[in-house]
């Protein structure tokens, strides 16, 4: 069911994140809570894309094809 | 008719092997085991990294070998060797996983990504074979088989491994250490044997014409490019493909990494084994429920309220580290979660 999709950046960012914030404060906990954190970027990043996409120019489009 | 349904059932088992990695080794066993075995104790965040750079790392490898796999899949007469090729290569990597000893995080990440290759790689042959088992009035059909057979083959191993982690000793085994390495090897065991049919009973479709593999490699790179052009001139697509890259590279960073953040928030192995069974179940009777209705009824506004569901999800998964709320979310995440059909 999962994963057959790809993570590209996801994992490498999260991971960065999380390293980076525990280096600084030294406490993993909320480091990892950060990094998680951190892939609310890709959804924001992706509906701020998405609400780019003309849906109605895109049917027409469609329809054309 | 009875050839023909064998050949269905053949193809859609290969969705019910190889799903066993994606759940039990991908989203369970191999972060859990990653932070908790292989890597050092002392230094939680950089195993986080590491998991994290080696999930990249497998997936800019397929990406790029993708166009060049997909170009040989839809031209070549090689579809079925590479199929075994990639699934060789998963099966194995899946069962070497059991045998890695304790703190060589190294080995077994670079073990973890080629399995991973294995499994996407094999996955675009997987679909590729889809047109020779179906025709245009039962493709639906077909591709829904193999999704549905796909749900339930890696929750029934999952459950397997699941109770092997519970109750070791009930499976003649030692510990939850054992149970684990044991798990890694059932996984392979299953993608090898559910394998076979796929292997025998379906035939590589034939051609019109013979091509060499370096002459499809060819024509799939030119046939890309067209395909590139055709979309920057669809600024429209374009754009929609950005966007559902995100979104979905997003989705399956919390698939492969949720796991070690639960281990990084103090959940049990078995708490975080535990809920994964549970999204595995609510996942496939709602996608033969609920979503049916949405489909019907909601249509476009489904993937807004999917949206709106993973990002409550987030969110609580950020400032809750009860165990029941835990599962409460799974729960959510399991009704709304959906694998991509493989119709393109």
């Amino acid at each position: 069911m999962w994963g057959k999709f790809a993570a590209v950046i996801g994992p490498l960012l999260m991971g960065s994140v999380t390293l980076v914030i525990s280096s600084r404060v030294n406490d993993d906990e909320l480091a990892a809570r950060m990094g998680i954190l951190s892939v609310l970027v890709l959804f924001i990043l992706g509906a701020y894309v998405f609400s780019k996409v003309d849906l109605s120019e895109g049917k027409q489009k469609a329809k054309l094809l | 008719m009875k050839e023909v349904n064998k050949k269905i059932y053949s193809w859609a088992l290969y969705d019910w092997a190889n799903s066993a990695f994606a759940t039990t080794i991908m989203a369970g066993f191999f972060p859990i085991f990653f932070s908790q075995f292989w890597s050092s104790s002392e230094n939680l965040s950089q195993s986080t990294f590491y998991l994290g750079l080696g999930n990249s790392l497998a997936s800019i490898f397929v990406a790029l070998l993708a166009p060049i796999l997909g170009a040989i899949a839809d031209r070549g007469t090689l579809k079925k060797r590479f199929l075994i090729f990639f699934a060789f290569l998963g099966i194995v990597m899946s069962i070497s996983l059991g045998f890695i000893a304790q703190g060589m995080w190294p080995i077994a990440l670079i073990v973890y990504v080629l399995a991973t290759i294995g499994f996407s790689g094999g996955n675009v042959f997987y679909d590729s074979l889809l047109p020779a088992v179906s025709h245009e009035k039962n493709i639906d059909f077909v591709s829904g088989l193999g999704f549905a057979l796909g749900y339930l083959g890696g929750g029934i191993l999952i459950v397997i491994n699941f109770l092997m982690l519970t109750f070791p000793a009930s499976f003649g085994l030692e510990n939850s250490t054992q149970a684990i390495q044991y798990s890694f090897i059932s996984v392979g065991i299953w993608w090898a044997v559910f394998s076979l049919p796929i292997f025998f009973f379906v035939q590589e479709p034939a051609l019109h014409e013979e091509t060499s593999i370096s002459q499809s490699i060819k024509d799939g790179l030119k046939e890309l490019k067209n395909t590139f052009n055709e979309i920057k001139n669809l600024k429209v697509v374009f754009t929609f493909l950005i966007a559902y890259w995100l979104y979905i590279d997003g989705v399956d960073t919390v698939v492969r990494m949720a796991a070690d953040f639960g281990i990084k928030l103090g959940f049990s192995q078995t708490s975080i084994m535990g809920a994964l069974v549970l999204i595995q179940f609510i996942g496939f009777f709602c996608n033969i429920t609920l979503c049916q209705i949405f489909r019907k009824y909601w249509h476009q506004k489904r993937d807004l309220f999917r949206n709106f569901w993973l990002h409550g999800y987030y969110y609580f998964r950020f400032f809750s580290d009860r165990g029941l709320a835990f599962l409460c979310y799974c729960s959510v995440v399991g009704m709304f979660s959906r694998r991509n059909s493989n119709v393109k």
